[in-house]
């Protein structure tokens, strides 16, 4: 299969990309491509000019900051899966990361593609939000920042003009007395998540939920913050009658549609035991963290 | 578009449009037709290969995303008059039914085997996910890449 005739350009630092991008109205960026050209390949998306930034070295990096994570747009799916300083401070990533595609695709494909393709099944846009992370997009105008909230704004359309190249993901790293987890079902061992949550909460006064957020994935025309849900859990010690009242709150705010890969009522059933599964798992880290286990309680 | 890279150790150069995917400028114009196409749609890995020592999938990278690389196929991975360790393995524990997939399962497992030769049955399993055997000899497959790691870390060849 061959996608249809386009130009290509590879540049040799960022500023040329940016420049190529200006020039050009029909230039449209190739990242890891692991969407992309499986997309052009099919014939579903057609471009007339590809802006190649792979070769962009200075867009894979993984630094902490203080109390932030920056990640740059380049990294590899790979990477994220496997990093140590990933691992150490923010787990869910690596824990969403190493349940992406498979290793191969990870090889290739770049948490910078994974977020702007703003594909619902995609696992890294709920993630996010759960995370409370701030992306990067970079033009000639300079850098505009946003909240993961305001990026994924519809079915395959991120916030990002046509000039602008998503270059680094901030991530807060999570204190103490926080747990994170993120939990999906996929069809197959590669295929596409039927749903997915992701949870990230913090405890105060030893069992009370203080601060919570939760994204959910393959229900929506995007990933979505499940904020009832969210409501439900803070200022409460999750207990099995509040996590159920917050799951059932999480399916409520879902808006899963019918497709090859699963009916709506199914991927509802589905996500209503991912929502609980990542909240308890979610707990149970905090207190962990915070010196406590779940069956003092 | 003239394309320069390394394939198998040497050096080549070919004028494609961008639109090719490798696995295709690998095949066509290299002669290489060990690395195979089964799916074409990013599923299956009989079109496994190595880019600068990571395995991915060639069909689903442009021949000019190449340029500078170095790749490995599977014809480049036995010596002159042996086998490699991995296709040693296969051999021995038959690790393939058609054969279809083999070159992309031997390319993963070679992958996986240069980084770490101290892998579990399960962990094996999972990180061979992007490889698809419609015979589903997985059984076998899982055996040979194990049989291999035992090569690799000094093991005895069967017969001596």
């Amino acid at each position: 299969m061959y996608p249809r005739s386009f130009e290509y350009f590879s540049p040799q630092n960022l500023g040329e990309a940016l420049e190529y991008l200006n020039q050009s109205a029909e230039a449209r960026i190739l990242a890891g491509g692991q969407s992309l050209i499986p997309a052009l390949k099919l014939r579903t998306r057609s471009v007339r000019a590809l802006v190649d930034i792979t070769p962009l070295k200075e867009l894979r990096y993984i630094r902490q900051e203080g109390g932030v994570l920056r990640l740059g747009a380049l990294t590899t799916v790979a990477t994220v899966a496997t990093d140590q300083k990933v691992m150490s401070l923010v787990p869910i990533l690596r824990e969403a990361a190493e349940q992406i595609a498979d290793p191969l695709v990870r090889n290739r494909g770049t948490i910078g593609g994974n977020l702007c393709q703003a594909d619902p099944t995609n696992d890294l846009p709920a993630v996010m939000l759960a995370l409370n992370a701030t992306v990067l997009a970079t033009s000639l105008r300079g850098i505009r920042r946003m909240s993961a909230d305001s990026f994924f704004v519809g079915s395959g359309r991120a916030s990002l003009a046509r000039d602008e190249i998503l270059t680094e993901i901030e991530v807060p790293v999570p204190g103490q007395r926080t747990g994170s987890a993120y939990r999906k079902v996929k069809k197959g061992s590669g295929g596409f998540s039927i749903a997915g949550a992701a949870t990230c909460l913090s405890v105060a006064d030893g069992s009370t939920v203080d601060r919570c957020r939760i994204g959910l994935s393959a229900v929506g025309p995007t990933a979505l913050r499940a904020r009832d849900a969210e409501r439900t859990l803070i200022g409460n010690v999750p207990t099995p009658t509040i996590v159920d009242r917050a799951a059932e709150r999480a399916v409520n705010a879902s808006q899963p549609s019918d497709d090859l890969n699963a009916s709506k009522a199914y991927r509802r059933t589905v996500l209503h035991t991912l929502v609980k599964d990542s909240i308890t798992a979610s707990y149970e880290v905090a207190l962990a963290r915070n010196g406590t286990h779940a069956n003092e309680i | 578009m003239r394309t320069r890279f390394r394939v198998n150790g040497k050096d080549v150069e070919v004028d494609v449009e961008p639109r090719r995917l490798l696995v295709s400028v690998l095949r066509d114009e290299l002669g290489l037709t060990g690395t195979h196409v089964g799916c074409d749609t990013t599923n299956c890995g009989a079109c496994t290969i190595l880019v600068n020592g990571d395995a991915v999938k060639s069909c689903t990278m442009l021949a000019v995303q190449a340029d500078g690389a170095e790749i490995t196929t599977v014809e480049g991975l036995a010596g002159d008059d042996a086998l490699h360790p991995v296709q040693q393995a296969f051999v021995e524990k038959h690790g393939l039914q058609c054969g279809f997939c083999t070159p992309g399962m031997v390319v993963t497992a070679c992958w996986l085997l240069s980084k770490r030769t101290d892998w579990t049955d399960p962990e094996l399993r999972r990180h061979l996910t992007g490889n698809l055997c419609r015979c589903t000899g997985y059984k076998n497959i899982i055996e040979s890449v194990m049989r291999a790691q035992e090569l690799l870390n000094g093991g005895h060849r069967e017969g001596q």
